[in-house]
């Protein structure tokens, strides 16, 4: 699942706030559903609705499929935040299987049995589970969409932290505009819902115009032209156009010469550049091949080709892959440039966590002075891309990270063979918050050498919201963790935070600690990759069957755990150490 | 809607009701008869799309037009051969407009563009189950071919359509069985009561009709589906540019007999006997063994048929004897299969043809059916290789079709590759399904019940099954032994390449370090317990036990950096001798194995030139024994050392000839690079069975592609093609007379016989135009009158010169000889001449 900050989705001067409410309904009045606007759309006799103190009940017979529904017309749009109460079987739940409440929004349809959440999907008629609720217990639902971008962010009870991130959402509010309320599968006796407070919410993007050095938004429907563009044709066949806000970039075939247009930017050392772009919106050569959208500004060239995301090192005339995409997606993409730093950081959707960091990036503003967006590559027929909102942003003081001493959550970076080790329990104990993952993955490697390649996926944030409380490192080598972490990780730990690593094939002794600042803060020694780490002086041990366990030293304020179990802790758990 | 007069004028007169339909819709066309009802794409995409057979509603049926481009090099430019495109008509933007709109018929024009060309379809629809299509599509197509294909009857668990009535084990993604030629094939539901089919005529390009069941391989398999395909290629033998058309009829109905009629009317009747299927259940037999010809004898006519099907087999050169007579007698109409045993002469070695005549009482043969086996105690020698590998190759049920299909291409061992969950401490598993070891993401669910099977339906159709051994550790298994692991320097276990993430995708990744003989041994014995457990005939190795080299054969001729055992001890410090610790190890597995399966076939892969033998002489010597052996390095025919016939035919010839001394039987890769119908794929494949290397063939090649006539060709002459006895030789006293482009002197070779030598000097036409391996070359011209001279040894004088050629390949035929010169009266692609020489 993925790790998304929702609350506070802060970039550059720019901010995702609900700040609209659309519609609400707190069943107001007494009675029934119609009382309240509703019509009814599919009647089933044995079925009852009553609407009393601002909750409406269901009564779900059984066999319901086609049972009692009610609904009313609402307002959708695309950024938005669905908000609700429910109540799932708080009676007649003896024998409760598939009986459930329904709610239709638009083309999303939600249920609840079997103690979960169910979700349709209508394209694949299957249905996902994005989390488990309980019986005879009002509890809170959020569903945060986003139509543009395909994902529905799920929470239950706790409004902060999503239960699940469904990257594949099929919620379009063009496919709809009821809301229908009703009974909904199978139940072998008569169960009851209730449900209360429905609130949907708009978003919308807010940006501090202050921050912007430049924005594009192809305001003039027509030619990239009428938009202050110059266009440079090397390919006859390609055609641009402006339409809604969307340039659209009609490629043709063999275009590593393309059409691009170009226009004058301001290209600061330090800057963000946002745009949305959508990669084969449209695809009549039946078979791609290397056919790419260029994205060039200043001496910085992205190329967006077949489910990747591309970016070029001029010095050593290579491709970096910073992600992998999809076709026929809307993304937005952000590149976080610090020149001087000769960093990049590379963001696909969520604004906030880095899908990649080239910290040896060779951005340099006075090498090129022009945007330039246009068609590159090679493609057996035409395709289509698109691009819209270019912004360039200055880097404000907004991301930086909060207060040094201000813990919370935990980094877990686990380990190729950690499945079995009680990983989230040692994590409940030492921190609070939020779990964030970070997996041990190997890439290939030059089969001649006698050595490891691997990297964590995915890369730390360079600028977390706040340090870690808790640091799980469960068989991983240190040098798998970018630097810029680990030196996170030691002002975490320094402020308070405890660091937990787990043995295994990969660390301690084999982990690449020895002559690292990690070493003088472990309490068992790492200098020797053939020996077994021995407990250093004056740490607290605890041994099984004359063996050492676990090992602990205090660190700064911090403290740091080493678990030598063979079962990652799980023996130590069972003994109350 | 917008529906036509014409529905509402057949409502007021009865008299029309019969007739065929046309209504526009918003984004369609729909057309409706007494046989069917379909809709059409007006303009996003194309397809005919069945809704209703008779008044049966079938889903997910379809017919759609399909085109493959080829995208074989104009010119070498040191790549591969790019990999051809395919394209369909519902994945484009098509136009349609109605030509013809008349109550009895209806006539759709549907154009597009693809990166082919332009095509033009025109649908004719009648009252009648036959919807005639006519394709005309511009240059560059490849292959042309029409998929029509039908899901199960909803709510009717048997209601599936079944090819030519019976259950076709297809597989996924390639076909079931095939009818070569013109002719017609129908999927039928039911008591035959209602079909889809497809009636193709006689067309120069056509190959014939596929037929399968896709993911219907047994009941209960996810949704059954027949397909029908007709197979129109390999085109670009002629050339890339110029129009193609095409005419078939698609079969749409509730009346089996009006089916038949209507497809009779295109394709002409059936005789009133005939030989439907034939084929002998054994490709390989041992010596004395005997096998059998399977085959359905059809009575189409109203009376009953008294036959005699008249058996001869036709072996050595020219040798032919009965195989005795074997009567049958069939009622009216009657369809009758037959497993009748054959028992072969005592002098047949090798190679044999088994062809059938099927006489009429009055003696007339009416029907002539021909197959080909073998008769060896060594099929790897004597016959092809293939290979499959688990993300296809694993769906119980499926198991008879794998062996089937290699066995229609005359291929008598395929490996199974990256099957089992680990090659070390999981060739025997105890666990009854498990996730593969995988080089790349195999996430196919692989049971012990399904391997059985494969082995087991491969042994009964006279195919080995080759298990895969690589030295990879299941990352689970190889952390329960960290003794037995190599490590970095930094006391890691050492990662193989590729990537490994932690949600599986990649399991068997720690480099073994099982360099000890007894470590060898415990692992032969591994593969001995996987012997009883399954039944392979043989493995085939990806990893070697020399502890210096790569482990990948691709590069075993380059050495690795020091590695590390589990006490930090580097391997050069362990391993002095390489190469001693490499045969040590090699004796001690194949003598584990060995031990218990004295036939089983040790087969690995390794780098063959003569630099690498001078670095491992032993090792390299001591693999080929007796052995198969892969040269993956061989593929590399788009380099330019490599780049023509001649060259890689010549470095074949030469590995071929190292492997050969220690009675090795090699094969090349077939992985990468050319593509299957093209002629450079079907001049790779003469040369290196001309080099004496056999071309491992991937399972999916099927109708497109001549694999069948090549490899029936060489089974059947593989005393020539494929016997290590035939080592060195040179054309020192041959000539060509009047040289034309063809390799004749690369593979020149001799044996030593009783009373003289035999030389064999296989020939292999050449392309026109330049003589690169990857690139596009078109059909090229057949050589006439061949005139050679072969000059004896003193004491020498020629006994007799034969000719074996695919075109005729169930006898060699004896050439005549006039001091000294003999003629080849026609080369088209390849040939194999035999030198017979007495004296000295």
């Amino acid at each position: 699942m993925k790790n998304i900050i929702l609350t506070c989705m802060l970039f550059a001067g720019s901010m995702l706030v609900a700040d609209e409410v659309l519609w609400q309904d707190n069943f107001a009045k007494d009675g029934s559903l119609q009382d309240n606007g509703f019509k009814i759309i599919v009647n089933n006799p044995k079925d009852s609705f009553t609407v009393k103190n601002k909750e409406v009940v269901f009564h779900c017979s059984n066999k319901p499929y086609r049972g009692l529904t009610f609904q009313k017309k609402v307002q959708l749009v695309p950024q938005s935040e669905f908000y609700f109460e429910a109540k799932i079987a708080a009676a007649g739940t003896n024998g409760f299987d598939h009986s459930s409440l329904k709610i239709e929004l638009g083309n999303m349809l939600l249920t609840f049995r079997k103690n979960k959440l169910w979700i349709h999907r209508p394209s694949k008629n299957d249905w996902i589970q994005p989390g488990k609720i309980k019986y005879n217990v009002w509890q809170k639902y959020k569903i945060r969409f986003d139509a543009a971008n395909r994902t529905a962010e799920y929470y239950i009870d706790d409004m902060n932290i999503p239960v699940f991130v469904d990257e594949k959402s099929e919620f379009d509010p063009s496919k709809g505009d009821m809301l229908r309320l009703g009974n909904y599968g199978l139940s072998s006796g008569t169960v009851i819902c209730a449900l209360r407070n429905l609130k949907y919410t708009k978003f919308e993007q807010k940006v501090n115009k202050d921050n912007i050095l430049f924005e594009e938004k192809f305001a003039v429907d027509g030619t990239p032209e009428a938009n202050g563009f110059k266009t440079v044709v090397n390919n006859p066949k390609d055609v641009f156009s402006v339409s809604g806000g969307v340039l659209k970039m009609v490629c043709n075939n063999k275009p590593y010469r393309g059409t691009t247009i170009q226009k004058r930017v301001p290209l600061p050392a330090q800057c963000e550049i946002i745009f949305d772009a959508n990669l084969y919106m449209e695809d009549s050569s039946g078979q791609y091949n290397n056919a790419s959208l260029k994205i060039e500004f200043g001496n910085f060239l992205m190329a967006f080709r077949n489910g990747q995301w591309w970016n070029h090192k001029p010095s050593e005339n290579k491709w970096l892959v910073p992600a992998k995409i999809k076709n026929n997606t809307w993304y937005t993409f952000k590149v976080r440039l610090d020149s001087t730093a000769k960093r990049a950081e590379f963001f696909v959707n969520d604004m906030t966590t880095p899908v990649f960091i080239d910290e040896k990036c060779e951005y340099d503003p006075k090498a090129k002075f022009t945007l330039m967006i246009g068609n590159y590559g090679l493609a057996r027929g035409t395709v289509v891309n698109a691009v819209r909102n270019f912004r360039v942003m200055k880097i404000t003081q907004n991301n930086k990270a909060q207060k040094k001493n201000d813990l919370n959550g935990t980094m877990l970076f686990a380990g190729m063979d950690v499945s079995k080790y009680p990983l989230e329990k040692y994590a409940a104990k030492f921190g609070k918050g939020q779990i964030s993952k970070f997996n041990f993955e190997t890439p290939a490697v030059n089969l001649s050498n006698s050595t490891n390649k691997y990297e964590i996926s995915p890369v730390p944030p360079y600028r977390p919201a706040s340090l870690p409380q808790c640091i799980i490192m469960a068989d991983i080598p240190l040098d798998a963790i970018p630097a810029y972490a680990q030196k996170q990780m030691l002002e975490a730990i320094n402020n308070g935070a405890c660091l937990l690593i787990f043995n295994g094939l990969f660390t301690l002794n084999k982990g690449n600690f020895h002559k690292t600042e990690f070493e003088k803060i472990l309490p068992v020694t790492v200098d020797d990759p053939w020996k077994n780490p021995v407990a250093g002086k004056d740490v607290k041990t605890s041994y099984i069957n004359n063996t050492l366990a676990l090992a602990m030293k205090n660190a700064g304020k911090g403290k740091v755990i080493v678990i030598m179990t063979p079962e990652g802790g799980r023996e130590l758990l069972e003994k109350g150490i | 809607m917008n529906k036509t007069s014409l529905l509402a004028l057949s409502l007021l007169f009865p008299v029309l009701l019969s007739a065929v339909t046309l209504t526009e819709n918003a984004g369609n066309f729909t057309v409706s008869n007494d046989n069917y009802e379909v809709t059409c794409g007006k303009s996003t995409g194309f397809a005919v799309k069945i809704n209703k057979v008779g008044k049966t509603a079938v889903p997910s049926a379809l017919a759609a037009p399909e085109f493959n481009i080829d995208n074989d090099l104009e010119k070498y430019d040191g790549r591969y051969n790019p990999s051809p495109a395919s394209t369909a008509n519902f994945r484009t933007k098509a136009v349609c407009k109605v030509l013809k709109n008349t109550p009895s018929e209806i006539q759709l024009e549907v154009s597009y563009n693809f990166y082919g060309g332009k095509v033009t379809e025109i649908i004719t629809f009648d009252n009648s189950c036959a919807v005639n299509y006519t394709v005309k599509a511009a240059n560059n197509v490849r292959l042309f071919s029409h998929n029509f294909q039908v899901g199960m009857v909803p709510g009717d668990k048997k209601g599936i359509f079944l090819p030519d009535m019976k259950r076709v084990q297809g597989l996924w993604q390639s076909h079931g069985t095939a009818m070569e030629g013109a002719g017609w094939r129908a999927a039928w539901y039911g008591k035959k009561k209602t079909g889809i089919g497809i009636a193709v005529p006689e067309h120069k390009d056509l190959r014939g009709i596929e037929y399968s069941m896709q993911g219907g391989i047994k009941d209960g398999w996810g949704t059954s589906r027949a397909k029908l395909t007709a197979v129109y290629g390999s085109l670009q033998k002629y050339g890339k540019t110029g129009e193609h058309s095409f005419n078939y009829t698609l079969l749409i109905g509730n009346n089996a007999k009006k089916i038949q009629e209507t497809a009779e009317k295109i394709v002409g009747k059936a005789p009133e006997n005939e030989i439907f299927s034939y084929t002998l259940k054994k490709l390989a037999v041992r010596p004395g063994e005997g096998n059998f010809i399977v085959t359905e004898i059809r009575n189409n006519s109203n009376t009953k048929a008294d036959l005699t099907l008249k058996s001869t087999v036709s072996y050595g050169l020219d040798s032919e004897k009965s195989l005795g007579d074997f009567k049958i007698s069939l009622a009216p109409n009657a369809f009758k299969t037959f497993e009748i045993p054959v028992k072969f002469p005592a002098d047949l070695k090798k190679g044999a043809a088994v062809r059938s005549n099927l006489v009429d009482s009055d003696g007339k043969i009416i029907a002539s059916a021909v197959d080909f086996c073998t008769v060896t105690d060594r099929t790897i020698r004597d016959t092809g290789f293939g290979i499959v590998n688990a993300a296809q190759a694993y769906q119980e049920g499926s198991e008879f079709a794998w062996s089937r299909n290699f066995k229609s291409k005359y291929v008598g061992n395929f490996e199974y590759y990256c099957w089992m969950p680990s090659t070390i401490f999981g060739l025997a598993p105890e666990e009854d399904s498990w996730l593969p070891h995988t080089e790349a993401h195999y996430n196919t669910p692989i049971t012990k019940k399904f391997v059985k099977a494969l082995n087991k339906e491969a042994k009964a159709q006279g195919v080995g099954v080759y298990s895969m051994v690589t030295g990879l550790w299941n990352y689970q298994k190889g952390i329960q032994h960290p003794a037995w692991l190599q490590y970095a320097k930094s006391g890691q276990p050492l990662v193989y390449n590729g990537r490994m993430r932690p949600n599986g995708a990649r399991r068997a990744t720690l480099k073994a370090n099982m360099f000890y003989p007894d470590r060898a041994a415990q692992w032969g014995n591994e593969m001995a317990d996987s012997i009883d457990m399954f039944g392979w005939a043989g493995c085939r190795w990806d990893w070697n036990f020399l502890p210096n080299v790569m482990s990948d054969p691709l590069y075993m001729g380059e050495f690795v950096d020091d590695w590390y055992d589990h006490k930090g001890i580097p391997q050069s410090k362990l391993f002095p001798d390489p190469d001693k610790t490499g045969v040590e190890c090699l004796q001690a597995w194949r003598a584990a194995v060995a031990k218990r399966h004295p036939d089983f076939v040790y087969g690995t892969n390794y780098g063959s030139a003569e630099e690498e033998w001078k670095k491992t002489p032993g090792y390299h010597k001591e693999s080929a024994t007796n052995s198969m052996v892969l040269f993956e390095d061989m593929l590399g025919y788009s380099a330019k050392k490599f780049s023509t016939f001649e060259k890689w035919g010549s470095e074949l010839r030469k590995r071929c000839d190292l492997v050969r001394r220690y009675g090795a039987s090699p094969v090349v890769g077939a992985m990468r690079g050319l593509n299957p119908g093209s002629i450079s794929y079907d001049l790779a494949q003469y040369t290196s069975a001309s080099a004496g290397v056999k071309w491992m063939i991937y399972y999916t090649v099927d109708l497109l592609d001549g694999e069948a006539e090549r490899n029936r060709f060489f089974l059947r002459f593989a005393e020539y093609y494929y016997n290590p006895e035939f080592l060195q030789g040179k054309a020192d006293n041959i000539k060509l007379e009047n040289p034309a482009k063809v390799l004749w002197k690369t593979f020149i070779r001799e044996r030593k016989t009783a009373n003289g030598r035999e030389i064999i000097m296989p020939l292999v036409n050449q392309p026109d135009k330049d003589d690169f391996i990857c690139q596009h070359h078109p059909q090229m011209s057949s050589r006439k009158n061949l005139t050679f001279s072969v000059k004896p040894r003193k004491g020498e004088k020629i006994d007799s010169v034969w000719l074996m050629t695919p075109q005729s390949p169930e006898k060699a035929v004896k050439l005549h000889v006039k001091n000294g010169n003999f003629i080849v009266p026609e080369l088209k692609n390849a040939a194999m001449i035999l030198v017979r020489l007495k004296g000295n």
